[in-house]
């Protein structure tokens, strides 16, 4: 690099300013990718790359095994608007799950949840004048993380069930 | 210092004798001395259960999740309960194996490590194990390989003769434990107990 010429805001713009479009790489990042045409309207004068992001799993399932045994462990969370009418529904959630399994013929080791309850939160801000900002919020939420321990099903049934009931619960919470 | 390893199929009621053991251990009083015992939870799946009851009731728990401390994680048992032994020495661990693992082998990867006393209990769900007596056969057979205490548990959910069916096919599989019977929810008699801590 001839350093006479250097120009350390151009460096900074080319290499450690993020794209505009909002997708979190820096630009310099773009020149690893596949490129195509700006999108209208947009104000950076780079070219685009084009990537998808990965849109993140509500429940979020991992299946592993162990001799006989598939067994996957899952955690999600719902917000509810009354946290007295969940344990039926998250007890419903363990059932449906337990019976997709023997439908399929599998047999269950144990199907177990932790469920917390959450009121209330806050929220938190700093703006970098020394100090932390603080307010109060309600959120009505309940927080569950578990394990199903199951035999004669395929993890790819496994993890579908487990997908499935959890749309299943989140639909009669938002009913 | 003495060990037991407490195995038994999945919802055997495993962590039911563990709270029970513990709470007899460490007493009832206004301070109890909780670092008397310390239990050593092995989940296979990655979130663990368990560890989550037994620490909500203020006992000590070492958590090994992701892997089986009768094969995968053999080697690491042994390193943790010398570290257990250094750090905390306490009267007892109980190691609560994963309810597909076999406590004879959690005893054997220790015992090539220590030498500590161990002793192996097998917790039998009487309600389920006519159901999982085909299928899971195998499991259960070699979980019940050379095991000192075997409870059958939930005897409150059968009748008299769903136990002796229990006990029966159980002693195929080990005629020389020795047998009790129990609703470890409702509570283990002095006893079971007592025997399981070698009193």
């Amino acid at each position: 690099m001839d350093k006479s010429n250097y120009d350390i805001d151009e460096h900074i713009s080319e290499n450690h300013s993020h794209c505009d479009c909002g997708c979190g790489k820096l630009h310099s990042e773009h020149e690893h990718h596949e490129h195509h045409e700006h999108h209208e309207g947009c104000s950076c004068n780079y070219e685009h790359h084009h990537h998808e992001h990965e849109k993140k799993k509500e429940c979020n399932v991992s299946i592993s095994y162990h001799d006989q045994s598939v067994i996957a462990s899952y955690k999600f969370d719902i917000n509810v608007n009354e946290l007295s009418c969940s344990n039926e529904k998250l007890g419903e959630f363990l059932l449906d799950i337990g019976r997709c399994v023997e439908a399929l013929g599998g047999i269950i080791g144990h199907i177990k949840a932790v469920v917390c309850f959450s009121e209330s939160g806050k929220m938190l801000s700093v703006t970098y004048d020394g100090e932390v900002s603080e307010n109060p919020i309600e959120i009505k939420k309940v927080f569950i993380e578990g394990v199903a321990i199951v035999f004669n099903v395929d993890g790819d049934s496994l993890e579908n069930i487990i997908s499935e009931s959890y749309e299943t619960l989140k639909n009669k919470f938002n009913q | 210092m003495k060990i037991l390893i407490l195995g038994g199929f999945l919802g055997s009621g495993k962590t039911s004798v563990i709270s029970q053991i513990a709470k007899r251990v460490i007493g009832e009083g206004n301070e109890p001395d909780k670092a008397r015992v310390v239990v050593i939870e092995n989940e296979i799946g990655e979130v663990g259960i368990d560890n989550q009851v037994l620490g909500a009731n203020g006992y000590k728990v070492e958590n090994m999740f992701s892997g089986c401390i009768c094969c995968t994680m053999g080697g690491e048992i042994a390193d943790n309960v010398k570290r257990i032994q250094n750090d905390i020495s306490p009267e007892l661990i109980i190691i609560e194996a994963s309810g597909v693992g076999y406590p004879f082998n959690i005893k054997e990867n220790i015992l090539k490590a220590l030498d500590v006393r161990c002793k192996i209990c097998c917790v039998i769900d009487a309600k389920r194990w006519r159901r999982l007596i085909v299928p899971m056969g195998m499991i259960l057979k070699d979980q019940l390989r050379e095991v000192d205490i075997i409870i059958v548990n939930k005897t409150d959910l059968v009748d008299e003769s769903e136990i002796k069916y229990v006990t029966d096919t159980a002693k195929e599989f080990n005629a020389s434990a020795e047998y009790f019977y129990a609703s470890a929810t409702q509570g283990l008699n002095d006893e079971i107990i007592g025997k399981l801590l070698g009193e």
